[in-house]
Formats: C-alpha cells, sequence, structure tokens
C-alpha cells in the first residue's frame, strides 16, 4: 500500500481510499467503507490510517476476509 | 386566445441555442408560440422582468416513489425549477408488490431513503399491487411530473417471493420477470433500474444483486421491445468494476438497441484518474454505437458524522481510532477519563486540534439548537476550550449524538468537475432526491449548478448548463414532448435569475409523516414554476395546481 486517505464517500460517511501498488507497477485506489477500514487497521495492528502505507495487500485482505488459507 | 403569455423573457429555449429576448405563450397547457414577439390577446401576462424563461428542469435521479403517495409536489423538487422526476432508481419502487411482500420493500426503502415508518402506515393507503394501481394512486394529485422507473429488486420479489434475495432466477421465472416488465411499460413505467451496490435494512444484498446475466439481458430483451432505459448503480467505489459494468450496459445496448445509463460518477482527491477512465470507457462504448450515459452529481460532497458510530474521519488519530472502537459505554468513560482525554488532545495537535477539526460545523438537527450550524471554531473560543476538547466535551453532554459536517469531502473541486459536467457524453443527475432524508440534502442541485458552474466558474454557458438539465435529458430518456420551449412541447417552465440562481443553505425540517426529520435546501432566485401551463409554485409559495401528468414517451 502506498497511500491511505480519508475520503468522503457517495452517502457521507468517510471512507478509507488505499492506493495499492500491484507487481507490475500499476498503482490503483481501493475504497473501503468504515466497518471494512476499521477491521483493517486492527488486523494489520496499525494505529491509523498512516501506519498502513507500506504494508502488503496480503494484510488487507486477512482483515477483510480472515486467514486466507482456510 | 392564448392562456397565457410570458413577456420581456430572456429565453433559453433548452437546445443550447443562444438566449434572446422573446416571449413565450401558453394555451391548453402547451406552448403555443415563442419568438421575438408574440400577437394575439391573452387570459394573463407574466412580465419576466428580463429574467431567464426556460423549459422547466427534468430530474433523472430520484426516490420520491413513497413520498408522491402523500405530496405531489415532490417538495421541494418544484420549488427549485425542477418540473418533471424520474423516481425508481437503483432497483426500488413501490409496483409491482404484492400485499404479503410490502414489509420487504418497506425495509429497502428505510435503509435507503431513511423514510421514518410512519411513511408507510400513516400516510397513504395501499390500494394496488400491480404497476396500473399504482400509477393510479400515483395520478391523484401530482402538482410535477412523474416518469417511473420500475425497480427489478421489486420485480424479483413478485415472481420469485422470499427465493429473490436467495439465488439465480430459473428460466420460467426469468420469463416470469419478463412479463411483468412488460405489463409495467404498457402501463407507464419509463424503463428498467437495477443496483449492483445497494443492501437492505440487515445489510442483505437487494434482490437485483442476485440476478444472473441471463436474467439482466432476457429483461433488457424487453426494454428492447420499447426502446426503454436501463439505469444502473454500478460499483461505483471501484473504478475498474465500473468499467467491467459500461462495457456490460455497452452490450446490452447494442444488442437491444436500447439506452442505459449509471450512477453515481464523482470525482475523488485521492483517486484522481477514476473518473477520467471512466468516462473515457463511456466515450469508447458511444464510438461504438452503444448508449452508455454517466450521470454526475454537481454538488459537492459532504461528510458527516458523531462520535457516536465510529468514523473513518478520525482514521489519521490512532488514539482517537482505539477509543471510538470501543462499546457505546466504554467509549464514553474513555472519553471522559483524565489519561485518555489527554492523549486524544494530544494526538489532535499542538493547536488543540484546530487544524484538522476547526472548520467542522454543528449539524442542525442533531446540534443543540443555539450551536446548529456554527464551527467548532467558534463553539470552542464560546467555551473557551480547544476544538477537540470542545468536540468531546459537546458530545458527552449529548450522549454523543452531536453531529458534525466536515464541508467538501469530495467532488468540491470546481476547475476540474465544471469542465467534466460540460461533456457532451456526461448526463447531469444523480442528485439523489427523496432519499438520504436524514443525513443531508438532496435538493438544489440544479441551482448549485447555475451559481458555480455557470457564474463562478464559465465551464458551461446558461445556454448549455440549461439544455444538460432540459432537452437533452429529455432526449436521452425519451421523454415526448418535454425540455424544450417550442411550440407544442408541454408547458412546464420555469423563470428565473440567472444572476442569482442557487441553493439554500442546508436545514433541517420536520415535514416527513410522524413529524420525521430530513434535511432540505430553499430554492434561490426562481421566480415562478409553470406545470403543464399552470403555475405551480411562486415565492409565495406552492399553488392548488395538481396539473403535474406521468410523463408520455417519445
Amino acid at each position: 500500500m502506498v497511500s491511505a486517505e480519508v475520503s468522503a464517500g457517495h452517502d457521507g460517511e468517510a471512507e478509507l481510499t488505499l492506493s495499492v501498488r500491484f507487481e507490475n507497477g500499476v498503482v490503483a485506489p481501493v475504497v473501503l467503507d468504515a466497518e471494512a477500514g476499521f477491521d483493517i487497521l486492527a488486523a494489520c495492528g496499525a494505529a491509523g490510517a498512516g501506519d498502513l502505507v507500506g504494508r502488503p495487500w496480503r494484510q488487507v485482505l486477512q482483515g477483510l476476509y480472515g486467514d486466507l488459507n482456510r | 386566445m392564448f392562456d397565457l403569455v410570458i413577456r420581456n423573457a430572456r429565453v433559453v429555449d433548452g437546445t443550447g441555442a443562444p438566449a434572446f429576448v422573446g416571449e413565450v405563450a401558453v394555451k391548453d397547457g402547451r406552448i403555443a408560440a415563442v419568438g421575438p414577439k408574440v400577437d394575439g390577446p391573452a387570459r394573463a401576462e407574466l412580465d419576466a422582468g428580463g429574467k431567464a424563461v426556460a423549459p422547466g428542469f427534468i430530474d433523472p435521479h430520484t426516490h420520491f416513489d413513497v413520498q408522491l403517495l402523500w405530496d405531489g409536489a415532490a417538495k421541494p423538487c418544484l420549488e427549485h425549477g425542477v418540473t418533471s422526476i424520474i423516481p425508481g432508481n437503483c432497483s426500488l419502487s413501490m409496483a409491482p408488490l404484492k400485499a404479503g411482500d410490502r414489509k420487504a420493500v418497506i425495509g429497502m426503502f428505510q435503509q435507503i431513503e431513511e423514510l421514518p415508518p410512519e411513511a408507510f402506515t400513516v400516510a397513504f393507503e395501499w390500494t394496488w399491487e400491480d404497476w396500473e394501481g399504482y400509477r393510479r394512486a400515483l395520478e391523484k394529485g401530482l402538482a410535477i411530473n412523474v416518469a417511473p422507473l420500475v425497480g427489478h429488486s421489486v420485480i424479483r420479489l413478485w415472481v420469485m417471493g422470499a427465493d429473490a434475495n436467495q439465488r439465480a432466477a430459473r428460466p420460467d421465472e426469468i420469463a416470469a420477470m419478463q412479463d411483468m416488465l412488460r405489463q409495467c411499460l404498457a402501463a407507464g413505467a419509463i424503463g428498467l433500474s437495477t443496483s449492483f451496490v445497494d443492501v437492505d435494512e440487515n445489510a442483505r444484498p437487494v434482490p437485483s444483486r442476485f440476478a444472473q446475466f441471463a436474467e439482466l439481458d432476457g429483461l433488457c430483451a424487453v426494454l428492447g421491445e420499447f426502446g426503454r432505459m436501463l439505469q444502473i448503480v454500478p460499483e461505483f467505489y471501484d473504478a475498474d468494476l465500473t468499467i467491467a459494468r459500461i462495457d456490460q450496459l455497452a452490450e446490452l445496448s447494442l444488442r437491444h438497441g436500447i439506452p442505459t445509463t449509471f450512477s453515481p460518477v464523482f470525482d475523488s482527491r485521492v483517486a484522481r484518474d477514476s473518473v477520467d477512465r471512466i468516462l473515457a470507457r463511456a466515450d469508447e462504448q458511444f464510438e461504438r454505437g452503444a448508449r452508455v450515459w454517466p450521470q454526475m452529481q454537481t454538488r459537492p460532497i459532504d461528510i458527516s458524522f458523531s462520535l457516536l458510530r465510529p468514523s473513518l474521519f478520525f482514521a489519521r488519530l490512532p488514539s482517537w481510532v482505539r477509543v471510538l472502537r470501543l462499546p457505546v459505554d466504554e467509549r464514553i468513560a474513555a472519553l471522559k477519563d483524565p489519561e485518555t482525554r489527554a492523549r486524544l488532545l494530544r494526538d489532535a495537535g499542538e493547536d488543540g486540534g484546530e487544524r484538522l477539526m476547526g472548520r467542522l460545523v454543528a449539524r442542525a438537527g442533531e446540534a443543540p439548537t443555539d450551536l446548529a450550524g456554527k464551527t467548532l471554531k467558534a463553539i470552542a473560543d464560546a467555551r473557551g476550550q480547544g476544538c477537540a476538547l470542545a468536540l468531546i466535551e459537546l458530545s458527552l453532554e449529548h450522549g454523543l449524538d452531536v453531529a458534525f459536517l466536515a464541508a467538501n469531502g469530495g467532488h468540491d473541486d470546481t476547475p476540474r468537475i465544471g469542465p467534466l459536467l460540460a461533456r457532451p457524453r456526461v448526463h447531469i443527475g444523480a442528485g439523489d432526491g427523496g432519499a438520504h432524508l436524514a443525513s443531508f440534502a438532496t435538493y438544489g442541485d440544479t441551482g448549485y449548478l447555475f451559481s458555480e458552474f455557470v457564474r463562478a466558474s464559465g465551464a458551461l454557458t446558461l445556454e448549455q448548463a440549461v439544455a444538460k438539465i432540459t432537452g437533452e435529458t429529455a432526449d436521452i430518456w425519451g421523454l415526448k414532448d418535454r425540455g424544450r420551449l417550442a411550440p407544442g412541447q408541454a408547458a412546464d417552465i420555469v423563470v428565473f435569475d440567472p444572476d442569482r440562481i442557487g441553493r439554500g443553505e442546508e436545514r433541517p425540517v420536520f415535514d416527513m409523516p410522524g413529524n420525521g426529520m430530513r434535511y432540505t435546501r430553499d430554492s434561490v432566485g426562481v421566480e415562478a414554476v409553470l406545470v403543464n401551463g399552470e403555475l405551480a409554485w411562486t415565492p409565495a409559495g406552492y399553488t392548488d395546481a395538481r396539473a403535474g401528468r406521468i410523463c408520455e414517451m417519445a
């Protein structure tokens, strides 16, 4: 993850927009709502959005879906 | 003899042609003549005083399906100059609907539109199940024109019952849905809406989301028989998924010869190229001959939150994140705890949180009356506190239920958005009127188009802006005899001051059934609104005219 920013969603809720750099170099945004955003912060042991920068995308998936090997 | 002649007008006719000083004559609910000078007597005259006289505005994305049953003016749409609305978006409509399925649909409407329960129990009488019956119920008191979509979710519910939000449809069920859609279109529905995003009150996907492509394809085949619109809500939070939906819409458009539209489309500062990529893909599909209209809203998006529910507004502040994730009673205890509070204040910055929070505005509706609309900085100064401390203490004093608004959180970069709105293949809409009632005002987007993108930035001329929300909208949807000032067209007319038209401040009103609250905005600079030749609204208020119609299709 190369950046994590708070953004405004369609319904007026704050959202978390993560920019993810893929192996081919493409950087693409992923938008998370409050529930998913807080789950990911917890799963990554991140104190705040800034702590997500530099983390692997795999940790985000684990935050959303749990153990990926299940 | 004409019924009415509007004289001394700056005629903006909805075609995009240059405005001219002239007159507009009305007879039997239709435009009878337009020109520099209209000859002939009239029963009434209206002096426009040199103000703009334009076709009534058309709002292509609303959720007034329920409100129209007790408020035929869809207030406050009319006073903003909107004379025709399209409800039934996002897969939801009030028909066809079996009596036994009402509870399920009420749940979906309450989730998406935030209507109070009384809106469904005391405000109107359920007299219908099929589309024809709903249409008759609507037609009893319309002051505004209505061009309703039928929702995919309710068609699915009609055919599949409780299985509608459980599984894919069988071929026989798809055929039954096709028959039902055909009946609805024949009875006045102007198209079909579906959603790939929305959820019900239990956070379950709405029925339309369980459809496989064969089902959507089958329904679009029926739309093709009538040449009618498919409206969708794509996965708008993800540009790649939205682009995939654009490609899908293009295939359906080409295969069945139908127009399609998707919404919302909005700009985000943190995903700069998303909207560019989405619009570019829609353009590519237009080049192939498909009709895939992106609907873009004019108004900026505000972030609203309170300490009652965890909000990502605080995602940059680690100590705040920790506290806000606690259960409410523990959260309150933590906010009162001196040690925790010290950490929160330290995290908010050396300026007491002024830079991060000072411009927040206490929202009318939830904030104490004397504080509503004030900035947190002003509130904090009056309390002799820093901004973060004032936010905490004020929230604690009211059980955490004090909402704050961070204005212009997205879609707010006027120099960037103006040219996007001006693009020929961008459909201005997605206002969501009648939805999100308790969260923010969805009214006044047309006024904002003129104040921000015509007067302030000059991204569009007056004529272009009028054409976008009148003639072009009527053409995109295939509305018959609407959207232009020309002989034979319906006499839907708005008189407004181009130098003043805008939107009022957001404010709460308690005019929903059961004294339910919603946010609204008054119009600014609109001076008269006629619907089918009848004066429906002036600054003195709404008239008794009930000249609204279910729109006919070209």
